[in-house]
């Protein structure tokens, strides 16, 4: 009987947990190869493979010393397959010349790929379900030795390993994707109910009688404001990063960007007794320029934030081979070091201790970093020399051939 | 002024109508979904209607395109009023025969000036 029992091979549960793995058809990987390369130089057999074993074919995760047409196609019928009663036993499957073999003398193995001799391990799941087998191949007889056969089971366990750790590497994915999609949906509910909220208060303060005090209005809508701004930038952010959010991409000269920049924030920059300095730059970004201007402005207001009266913040922009680097620099105390890669995720913010008005919720920086990554682009903090921080980012520069 | 105002949030439709009756001259009548509109408009006459996007059961823009393909509700100006993105609103609004949308959330103080600036009035 050339195949093995095919309720076994097509078990549901069986294929459930193989599909899962995301292996089959998926790219070559070193991590495999490496354990098909130490059995075929450990056991010295010209073939070593790790077989996931489908519902009418095995597919080679990795193989080792595999002839062609087989290694470029990377699978067989399960007409080839001695891995197949790996799986249908769960054990151990020992065949020192498969011509006189019961159960794989005319398997076709042996005439088209010349399989004689063969030792699989079963590559089996936590939860009990054999998903292939890690094998040794000899072109001659051969007896396996319960040292080779102790080695392989090893590999295989290795090779199970590596599996179960994607598994878990791709369902932490999968949960942050999803708790994004929750962070959106939950902002974008939260803002109908806010929006009555603030309306029917700007109702109340339209009509509110003059001389009256209005000291829990104004804090009741301070109140509602900073939340309809904090949902908003939650949106924002999970937007920008889902890429529901789509850029206008167009190519622009850096220092327009600058100047806008510059002017958002001028009249924060004066009540501060902060000097904004641009400098001259030829640059040309290819970028969406409000939202590079959205960057600039969050950085800038950050600057100022914390800059002391009377100190200059220098804005810039220069090419950096086929990107342009932005650079806001201040003179204020600083980001710890400890805190440079933190503070770009939602909800982290460096403690302002000195500072009373702190305003946003953590989410500016975030809002920026999201930015600069759909532009392809990277962002950063790094020390200002003399004493404050540099945050700089870059965005693509605008080739030669697209400038206008 | 006629307005009709569809939007299925009490609280939000409440504030809408509050904030635009405040407008000398301007009457506004509040439903809360599409079907109820469009049963609305055919029978008494509106200069313009404030759509909501997104609606239980038939959405804004599906209204919108029944509105136009009306000969008796084809005059009248849609304007949307949604949450969604601009851009995406923007085209939508277009597609289907609106002169144009705000968005949400809307200031109470400014809502009727805008209203009237899209109209082009």
């Amino acid at each position: 009987m050339p195949l093995a029992d095919p309720a076994l091979i097509r078990a549901p549960g069986r294929l459930a947990a193989l599909h899962a793995t995301e292996l089959l058809d998926s790219p070559v990987d070193e991590a495999f190869d490496r354990l098909t390369r130490i059995a075929s130089k450990v056991v010295g057999a010209p073939v070593t493979l790790v077989s996931l074993v489908d519902a009418e074919r095995q597919f080679f995760m990795s193989e080792s010393g595999l002839a062609e047409p087989w290694r470029s196609a990377r699978e067989t019928p399960l007409t080839h397959s001695f891995c197949q009663h790996v799986v249908a036993t769960g054990r151990p499957f020992l065949v020192s010349d498969a011509r006189t073999d019961g159960l794989v003398s005319d398997n076709l193995a042996i005439d088209d790929i010349g399989v004689i001799a063969y030792a699989g391990m079963p590559l089996t799941t936590a939860e009990g379900e054999t998903l292939g087998s890690f094998c040794a191949i000899d072109t001659q007889p051969r007896v396996w030795t319960e040292d080779e056969i102790a080695l392989l089971k090893d590999l295989a366990q290795a090779a199970m390993t590596e599996v179960a750790l994607r598994r878990v590497v791709a369902e932490l994915r999968s949960a942050g994707r999803a708790k994004d999609q929750m962070i959106g949906f939950v902002s974008h509910e939260l803002r109908t109910p806010l929006g009555g909220m603030l309306g029917a208060m700007r109702l109340v303060e339209m009509d509110f009688p003059a001389g009256a005090d209005r000291t829990m209005l104004d804090a009741a809508m301070r109140s509602g404001d900073r939340l309809l701004r904090l949902v908003n930038d939650l949106l924002s952010v999970e937007q920008i990063e889902s890429g529901t959010m789509k850029l206008a991409l167009a190519p622009r000269p850096a220092a327009e960007l600058l100047r806008h920049s510059v002017e958002a924030v001028a009249t924060t920059a004066a009540a501060a007794g902060v000097t904004i300095a641009a400098a001259p730059t030829t640059a040309r970004v290819n970028a969406d320029a409000d939202r590079v201007v959205q960057v600039l402005v969050n950085l800038l207001g950050n600057a100022l934030k914390f800059s002391p009266r009377g100190s200059t913040v220098t804005v810039t922009a220069e090419a950096h081979g086929a990107m342009i680097r932005f650079a806001v620099q201040d003179h204020g105390r600083g980001v710890p070091a400890d805190a440079r890669e933190r503070i770009f995720e939602r909800f982290q913010q460096v403690e302002a201790a000195d500072h009373h008005e702190k305003g946003g919720a953590g989410l500016g920086l975030a809002i920026c970093r999201a930015i600069v990554r759909q532009h392809g682009g990277e962002i950063g903090v790094a020390d200002t020399p003399g004493g404050g921080s540099t945050f700089w980012f870059t965005v693509p520069a605008a080739t030669t051939a697209s400038a206008p | 002024m006629r307005l009709l105002c569809v939007e299925d949030d009490p609280v939000l439709g409440m504030v809408l109508q509050s904030s635009l009756r405040r407008e000398p001259g301007w009457t506004v009548t509040l439903v809360t979904s599409a079907e109820e509109a469009l049963v609305r408009a055919a029978a008494e006459p509106y200069d313009a209607v404030i759509l909501d996007g997104t609606l239980p059961g038939m959405d804004g823009f599906e209204a919108c395109r029944r509105l136009k393909a009306e000969p008796a509700t084809a005059g009248i100006a849609v304007v949307f009023l949604t949450g969604a993105a601009p851009e995406q609103a923007a085209a939508e609004a277009r597609a289907v025969g609106a002169v144009g949308f705000l968005a949400k959330p809307f200031d109470p103080r400014t809502i009727a000036g805008e209203i009237r600036r899209v109209l082009g009035g």
